[in-house]
């Protein structure tokens, strides 16, 4: 295979953006920090909740032990990722805005749209790694702990997997590249910012206060996470690209720049 | 001779603020163009114009003889051939000038085995290899200029945009950065479009000058021309009478004179403009007449800044 003797624009800027976010210490600290919380808090919850109702019905905690990590897959890896994100969202799309530097790369030979499509896949290749790692803890340690308290091991259902390892990163992926977008089509910047840090937050922990509800009024034996909640997630994944596809095809330098000021 | 640059009937406007109207010039292959004017008076969009990072309202822009706007893989060849300096250097701090550089070369395609040996020859240029090295945090203003203009080197740009390369530096680094033009000139064969409140940098480093204000140019041309387009000053030295410097009858006939446009009368100095600089001798004739002992008459050479005030001036009391 012959390499070509030029640099893509477009990969360039990825690599760029990964090698140099990847170098600073403060990204590694939020996105561990994130992840041990995230697995912390999970397992933990879900122990001291097993330990309880072990003690008035063994059947029944069998039950949430495998209902727990469905729980978890279901939101924890699209919260995991926004949060991990976040970070990055702020230095490369608000920043980026605010001191002005994407009007440089705008005249650069790189399109409005490769500008974007460029930071966004460098926040999918810095986050997602962290949220498969949030995945992988998660389950070992869950499984880990549950055959130490009741001599069981779960068993976890392929959607969850499903929704856990693809659905709920791309779907914050989806989210995210949104954000970016808006971003560079409006003149606060720090609006999309902030709102993307209240959507993570409100997801997380709506989203956590939902499913304990949910959990409560399941009937004994049923799944959270069936085939049709994981190829529903999927086709809103599928559904929320389209409409990102659409959208920044019509990406226009004019009004990119008039917001830049 | 090729036109690099052609703008003609150039309106731009941002809601109720009309930032260009009518604006039109060219510049031509291996030019230095001036482009001159007070803040908000329409640099910058023109610049953004040249740049294919704003549409016209109306009007057509033309760069190598394509409209630089549309977001196409024609313009990204047409990109390649611009090297930019704005007027901000936004550099990535966290980043050493050497790897700033790179990702710069790669982003404009250079090929891969003449990136390292073009980022040398950048640095080496501007006076940087010994920083290359040091991440840009640490940087000097004036370094992080130069280093910007190194970036503007890399892709070997046929046309140069500089938007007020020196603004901020101090006299050394203007110095060294005004030689580095003026010799990337000279060796490159290049086309300059510079913005600038410098009027002597102007004047040092450009061929022709454009004068904007309020969104319309006012004055184009060489500079010679552009002093040409005002009226030509004679200083006169004369020994002063007793009692007064002038009598009132000759400022009353000096007044009077049709092709004095104005004059002022500093302590032993009279400045006088002159509608037309041959009537010189004519005016010498008349003071002497009059009785004044003249000991000096010079030909004021008007410069590049006298030349932008005294249009400014003419332009304001036009409104």
């Amino acid at each position: 295979m012959n390499w070509p003797n030029e640099h893509s624009p477009l990969i360039v800027l990825i690599c760029k953006e990964i090698r140099f976010t990847a170098r600073r210490p403060i990204y590694w600290i939020s996105s561990i920090g994130v992840i041990t919380f995230t697995v912390w808090l999970s397992v933990s919850t879900g122990a001291n909740a097993i330990k309880e109702i072990t003690v008035v019905s063994p059947q029944l905690a069998r039950y949430m032990v495998n209902l727990f990590p469905q729980m978890i897959l279901l939101l924890y890896p699209f919260s995991t990722f926004l949060m991990i994100s976040l970070y990055l969202f702020m230095e490369m799309f608000t920043l980026e805005k605010v001191q002005k530097r994407l009007e440089l790369l705008l005249i650069t030979p790189l399109r409005a749209n490769q500008i974007w499509l460029g930071k966004c896949l460098a926040i999918f290749a810095l986050v997602y790694p962290f949220v498969l790692v949030t995945d992988f803890a998660y389950v070992g340690l869950w499984g880990y702990v549950c055959y130490e308290m009741t001599g069981v091991l779960p068993s976890l259902v392929m959607p969850a997997l499903v929704v856990g390892l693809i659905g709920g990163p791309l779907l914050a992926f989806a989210l995210i590249s949104f954000f970016g977008l808006i971003t560079l089509l409006i003149s606060r910047s720090d609006i999309a910012q902030t709102t993307a840090f209240f959507t993570s937050f409100g997801v997380t922990f709506g989203g956590s206060y939902a499913l304990g509800w949910i959990g409560r009024h399941m009937a004994p034996g049923t799944n959270l996470v069936t085939w049709p909640t994981a190829i529903s997630i999927l086709v809103m994944v599928a559904l929320s690209f389209s409409v990102l596809w659409i959208l920044q095809d019509r990406l226009d330098k004019d009004q990119i720049v008039r917001t830049i000021g | 001779m090729t036109n690099v640059i052609e703008v003609s009937q150039l309106y731009k406007s941002f809601g109720q603020i009309k930032a260009l109207q009518g604006v039109t010039f060219n510049v031509a292959q291996n030019e230095v163009f001036g482009y001159l004017g007070h803040n908000g008076a329409g640099k910058t969009t023109t610049i953004r114009l040249l740049l294919g990072l704003l549409k016209p309202d109306a009007g057509q822009v033309l760069i190598f003889g394509k409209d630089p706007y549309p977001d196409d893989q024609l313009r990204q060849a047409l990109r390649k051939r611009i090297g930019v300096v704005l007027e901000e250097d936004f550099l990535y701090p966290y980043m050493t000038g050497e790897e700033y550089l790179i990702f710069w070369a790669n982003l404009y395609s250079v090929p891969r085995q003449e990136v390292r040996q073009r980022v040398e020859k950048a640095l080496h240029l501007v006076g940087m290899a010994e920083r290359g090295r040091s991440i840009i945090g640490t940087y000097s203003k004036g370094m992080c200029r130069r280093l910007a203009i190194a970036r503007a080197l890399l892709n070997q740009p046929e046309l140069l945009i500089l938007d007020e390369p020196t603004v901020g530096l101090d006299p050394e680094a203007r110095a060294y950065i005004h030689t580095l033009i003026k010799d990337l000139v000279a060796s490159n064969n290049l086309t300059v479009f510079l913005t600038s409140h410098d009027l002597e940098e102007v004047e040092r480093l450009c061929n022709r000058v454009a004068i904007i204000e309020k969104g319309r140019i006012v004055l184009s041309g060489t500079v010679a021309e552009l002093r040409r387009g005002v009226q030509p000053e004679l200083v006169i030295r004369f020994i002063p009478l007793e009692g007064s410097l002038l009598p009132e009858p000759v400022l009353q006939r000096l007044k009077a004179l049709p092709f004095v446009a104005d004059f002022d009368l500093r302590e032993d100095v009279l400045h006088v403009k002159l509608i037309d600089s041959n009537q010189s001798p004519e005016l010498i004739s008349i003071l002497v007449n009059e009785g004044v002992r003249i000991s000096e008459v010079r030909q004021h050479i008007r410069s590049l800044e006298d030349v932008y005030f005294e249009i400014m001036r003419r332009h304001e009391l036009a409104e």
